[in-house]
């Protein structure tokens, strides 16, 4: 059974005070219909990716809330998966599919963050690591990323300076994408010198908290539109524990290993035929992990690799085109919807000003909280 | 989010005393405690106390914090394995001028972790520096 990637769409991610959850999700939603060709009453389903709309807007029943708002009353409900909701959303809308009980589903990413003071989003964030292991003792979610890059500096004798060239690579890649939260280059010297978070990690390390929605319409047939069409060929998720105590490593995170290699099967192919990817780099030691893990790069090679610019878009490894977490913004429910309308893009053609050439295949890495969870998906434009 | 009483009492035990469990079929350790062992499944688990002295696996020294950890910035948080139990997460405090590293020997100390003014207090078992 295929499943097609019928028409995509992202808002502009970043402040949106004059915006309201709803207004951002509907926004996005009609984004993807007119990119898909199609009306709101071919949606047989409704699958909506958020994580803090309860603590954050007081607003639960999101599948509800975003059906009758389109004045419909197909199946509709909310997934949650801290920082990987996205993906998890765009996975169950593939099962869906893939089970032929529906058609053509609505998989909508959504996040509204800026309403709040740092501090109080900051908070709510915390809810993806161990509560009673963690937070408790006062380990921010940048502390827990800060702690395994502590680790891969001990065992990997890398430093600041390979954790900085992730960031001026993701902020090269967002300046020339005009939905991105912040879209301009930076400096070495300004991601090094900016204000510390929790050591190593500094601001220039950590991604922003954003506002912003992107959706989906994945189809059973393929679609109308002129473009090239695209099929979601691979589709995982795995888990690990929550808190980083139990794991094995703190240099590899095991989840992202194994849905990554679930993915490769499925789709029939290996970490070679990926031309450009999308991975999860809410803090710049994540992308470094997420490009061994998926085996782009052998163990220890990553942040070297990255210093030598591999993976710009116009170089042998593209990732982040869109300007990743880092740059383009990590409006948390939305980014790993957000990464399939980037890949999408790249594998039509149309990402203008930062276009990899000619990519076959394309890669979604989505992580949640400190990598209990992860959610992969591989796209293609081959027939 | 506002601290339930009842859901910090229900884990005195572990965090006053540094008690675990560990699995009576495999061995394994755990921290805080366990109702089955997350390895082979079994729920011959027993209470087990731990040593109070162990090792920094990672660290950090957090410069922004949540509201409630405000009064403590800056802070060290850390991974520690305990030298017969497993690894836990803490914090790392009277630290001063010395520079952490990974390796660094550490001891378990009593202190309070959290809250003010209104807020429930909480405590716990925090890490000093072994004097060499
Ligand atoms: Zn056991």
């Amino acid at each position: 059974m295929n499943v097609f990637v019928s028409g995509q769409y992202m808002t502009k991610f970043g402040e949106h005070f004059e915006k309201s959850l709803l207004d951002l999700s509907l926004e996005a939603t009609f984004g993807a219909l007119t990119s898909a060709s199609l009306t709101k009453d071919t949606i047989d389903a409704i699958v909506v990716s958020n994580m803090l709309s309860d603590t954050l807007s007081g607003q639960g029943h999101l599948g509800a809330l975003i059906s009758g708002s389109l004045g419909l009353t197909v199946e509709a409900f909310r997934v949650e998966g801290a920082c990987a909701s996205g993906g998890i959303a765009v996975k169950k809308a593939v099962d869906m599919l893939k089970a032929g009980t529906h058609k053509n589903i609505l998989v909508l990413g959504v996040e509204k963050m800026c309403d709040h003071s740092s501090s109080e989003t900051t908070q709510a964030l915390t809810n993806a690591s161990d509560a009673e292991k963690e937070a408790f003792y006062g380990i921010t979610f940048p502390g827990l990323y800060a702690m395994m890059a502590r680790r891969y500096f001990y065992e990997y004798q890398i430093g600041q300076a390979e954790l900085a060239a992730v960031s001026v690579k993701n902020h090269y890649h967002g300046a020339r994408n005009k939905k991105a939260h912040f879209p301009k280059e930076i400096s070495e010297k300004v991601a090094m010198t900016s204000s510390k978070i929790a050591d190593p990690l500094r601001l220039f390390d950590c991604s922003p908290i954003s506002d912003g929605a992107a959706a989906l319409v994945l189809s059973s047939h393929e679609p109308q539109s002129q473009r090239k069409p695209v099929r979601i060929v691979g589709s995982s998720i795995a888990t690990d524990s929550v808190s980083l105590q139990e794991r094995k490593s703190l240099t590899s995170i095991k989840a992202a290993e194994l849905a990554g290699k679930r993915a490769y099967i499925e789709a029939g192919i290996s970490s070679n035929d990926v031309d450009v990817a999308e991975v999860h780099d809410c803090f710049t030691i994540a992308e470094i992990l997420a490009l061994e893990d998926l085996g782009f790069f052998k163990r220890g090679t990553a942040g070297y690799a990255t210093m030598q610019k591999k993976t710009y878009y116009d170089q042998e490894m593209p990732i982040n085109t869109s300007g990743g977490l880092k740059s383009c913004g990590h409006p948390v429910g939305a980014t790993g919807v957000k990464q399939v309308v980037e890949i999408t893009e790249q594998l039509q053609g149309t990402a203008e000003g930062r276009q990899v050439d000619n990519p076959q295949y394309g890669l979604t890495h989505n992580v949640g909280g400190s990598g209990a969870t992860c959610a992969v998906h591989i796209l293609t434009n081959t027939l | 989010m506002k601290k339930s009483v009842v859901a910090e009492w229900r884990r005195y035990e572990d965090r006053y005393r540094l008690m675990g469990s560990v699995c009576l079929l495999c061995k394994e350790n755990f921290f805080p405690r366990v109702t089955h062992c997350v390895r082979c499944g079994s729920s011959d688990v027993r209470d087990r106390l731990f040593l109070r002295e162990g090792e920094i696996y990672s660290f950090s020294k957090i410069h922004v914090s949540p509201e409630q950890f405000q009064k403590q910035v800056p802070y060290y948080v850390a991974l520690i394995k305990l030298d017969n139990g497993p690894v836990i997460s803490s914090q790392i405090v009277d630290v001063g001028s010395e520079k952490l590293f990974v390796g660094m020997r550490v001891y378990a100390v009593f202190r309070k972790v959290s809250g003010t003014g209104e807020q429930a207090l909480t405590y716990g078992i925090k890490f000093r520096l072994t004097k060499k």
